[in-house]
């Protein structure tokens, strides 16, 4: 059967439009909807995530100025570290010198006697007496071993007995000041040197050339055993017979006259170099300030320190330590 | 001209239209700069992520207190030497720094060093192992009368040096220093004495530097000769006080 449609078109047509507004605004209003949820569900993510990075921001902040107080904190230490390294370091260095010096008379056979000590820049300087050459090549051989210095050398060498010949000459006096000898010669004015005349030494008088010394006062004792060798008793120089006869006849006295003993060895001068130099240390904050050009303060007294009285009789001790063990 | 009229074309054009740009509106306008936001503060909260917890704030916290602890530690030792071993002269005024080194010199230094010496350099009756001096102690302390800027540096060296004894010992011997001058020391003794004398000079009360120690001569009768400067530290002299003006002629 045919369906016939009598109504007017815009009738049908009213009907279309109203559905497709209908579903058009449906449609909108849901899909806004969905938009502002999905909008508002982002909020507390961003206020979280906001607090979030506040909080980090403040921690690091903090963190940042306990850092920068430590770091001022510690770049005040390298100052008074360094002032408090150099009065440790100072410490150290004033027995550096005492301690290697020790250290060496304990590497130093007891045959050898040393007259003399010192240190230059890296050199150690030594003087001494040997008995022997054997003793001095064994010396050399222990030295060689000792652990502060290297390059040991031995200089010239003089000819053995020459300079203790009873046949005449002048020789210095060594080792001991000559106000000393002059307490044991008896002379009452510092004896500078002596003479060697037909085997026996006599004192000549400082100030006088020609032997013209005074000799007013009889000898106490002879002279200490020969620079005190070492385990050795002094040499048979005291109060022997005609130990202090003087020169000459009566009258004016030219000399004091000492038995003379033959010393045998000789006189050796070293020299070696420091493995590890001794460097004093500097102070610190630039160059210290000697404090003005004009004036001076008066000295203070010393201790009561006299020269050593008594003991002229004194037995040749040992002139440095013995030595320890060389090795072998 | 024709009416416009609504026809259904026109209202799916329309809807179509709208139903799109919304939410693509909605979202660039709206969600994207929320999302940027997000991202953002997210990289921030990355940035730093090494410094929240308590974790990296004690560890801070720990770094200041050793911090700390070192300086006073170290600092406390200096506060030490200098009450024990330095006198105060002070460079936030010159003119009393001079006051105060004068007075150092004349009246604190000088009985120190004469005590000292006393203690430890003796008399070589009936005890053989000393060091025996062989002269008379003193010190170089410069004092200019013009107290004018006279203290200045951070550091003042004080040469210690022995001048003979006088002629005519206690005992009528007559002899003669074989050190002398010059900021130089020279004792006679055996060698454990001349050695130990040297090494007394650290337990001094103001700061010493012992320097060139050589030994000449056989025991008993060692001499030890050795150069001893006295180093004194000025307080404030990184910060002195103003220069004291010089004194002119007077005027009526």
């Amino acid at each position: 059967m045919l369906r016939i449609n009598l109504l007017p078109a815009y009738v049908a047509q009213r009907r279309v439009r109203r559905a497709l507004t209908s579903a058009f605004t449906i449609a909108f209003v849901c899909i806004v909807a969905l938009m502002v949820v999905w909008a508002a569900s982002l909020q507390p993510t961003l206020a979280k995530v906001t607090q979030q990075a506040t909080d980090a921001v403040a921690a690091k902040a903090k963190i940042d100025d306990l850092t920068k107080q430590a770091t001022d904190v510690q770049g005040q230490l390298p100052a008074i570290q360094a002032k408090v390294k150099f009065i440790k370091d100072l410490d150290d260095y004033n027995v550096a010198y005492a301690k290697l010096y020790r250290r060496i008379a304990q590497w130093t056979s007891p045959r050898i006697l040393y007259s003399s000590l010192s240190v230059s820049g890296t050199t150690l300087s030594i003087e001494g007496y040997t008995p022997s050459l054997q003793d001095l090549a064994q010396y050399m051989l222990i030295m060689y071993n000792q652990p502060d210095i290297k390059g040991l050398t031995i200089d010239g060498i003089p000819s053995m007995y020459s300079e203790y010949k009873p046949s005449g000459g002048t020789y210095p006096l060594k080792g001991l000041p000559p106000g000393y000898i002059a307490r044991f010669t008896g002379a009452s004015v510092p004896v500078a040197s002596y003479t060697v005349v037909n085997g026996v030494v006599t004192a000549i008088n400082e100030s006088s050339s020609s032997g013209g010394g005074q000799t007013s006062q009889p000898a106490m004792g002879g002279m200490p055993g020969q620079m005190g060798m070492p385990g050795q008793m002094g040499m048979p120089t005291m109060g022997g017979a005609g130990a202090f006869t003087p020169a000459g006849g009566g009258g004016a006295q030219s000399a004091m006259k000492i038995p003379y003993t033959p010393r045998l060895g000789f006189d050796f001068k070293a020299t070696a170099v420091l493995k590890a130099p001794i460097t004093a240390p500097t102070p610190p904050g630039g160059a210290p300030s000697s404090g003005g050009s004009e004036g001076g303060m008066p000295g203070m007294p010393g201790g009561p320190g006299m020269m050593p009285g008594g003991p002229g009789m004194m037995p040749g001790g040992p002139g440095m330590p013995p030595g320890g063990p060389g090795k072998a | 001209m024709p009416a416009f009229r609504l026809t259904p074309i026109v209202i799916i054009i329309v809807g179509s239209l709208l139903c799109i740009g919304a939410p693509v509106g909605i979202y660039f306008g709206v969600i994207k700069n929320t999302q940027q936001k997000i991202a953002d503060q997210q990289a921030i909260v990355d940035a730093n992520q090494k410094y929240v917890g308590p974790g990296p704030l004690m560890t801070a916290q720990r770094a200041l207190e050793t911090a700390k602890t070192q300086l006073v530690q170290t600092q406390g030792e200096w506060d030490f030497i200098m009450r024990t071993k330095n006198p105060k002269i002070d460079m936030s005024d010159r003119f009393t720094a001079w006051e105060q080194y004068w007075k150092e010199l004349g009246y604190t230094l000088a009985p120190m060093v004469n005590k000292f010496w006393l203690r430890n350099v003796r008399s070589a009756k009936g005890h053989a192992d000393v060091a025996v001096p062989l002269g008379v102690l003193s010190y170089d302390g410069k004092v200019s009368p013009d107290p004018n800027n006279f203290v200045s540096g951070s550091i003042l060296t004080i040469p210690l040096s022995m001048t003979a004894w006088p002629q005519g010992g206690a005992n009528g011997q007559s002899f003669t220093s074989s050190g002398g001058g010059g900021g130089s020391i020279s004792v006679m003794g055996t060698f454990d004495a001349d050695l130990r004398n040297v090494g007394e000079w650290n337990k001094f009360s103001r700061i010493v530097k012992i320097d060139g120690l050589s030994l000449s001569g056989y025991s008993p009768f060692i001499t030890a000769t050795y150069n001893a400067t006295i180093y004194e530290f000025l307080t404030n002299a990184d910060k002195p006080g103003p220069a004291v003006p010089s004194g002119g002629a007077a005027t009526k």
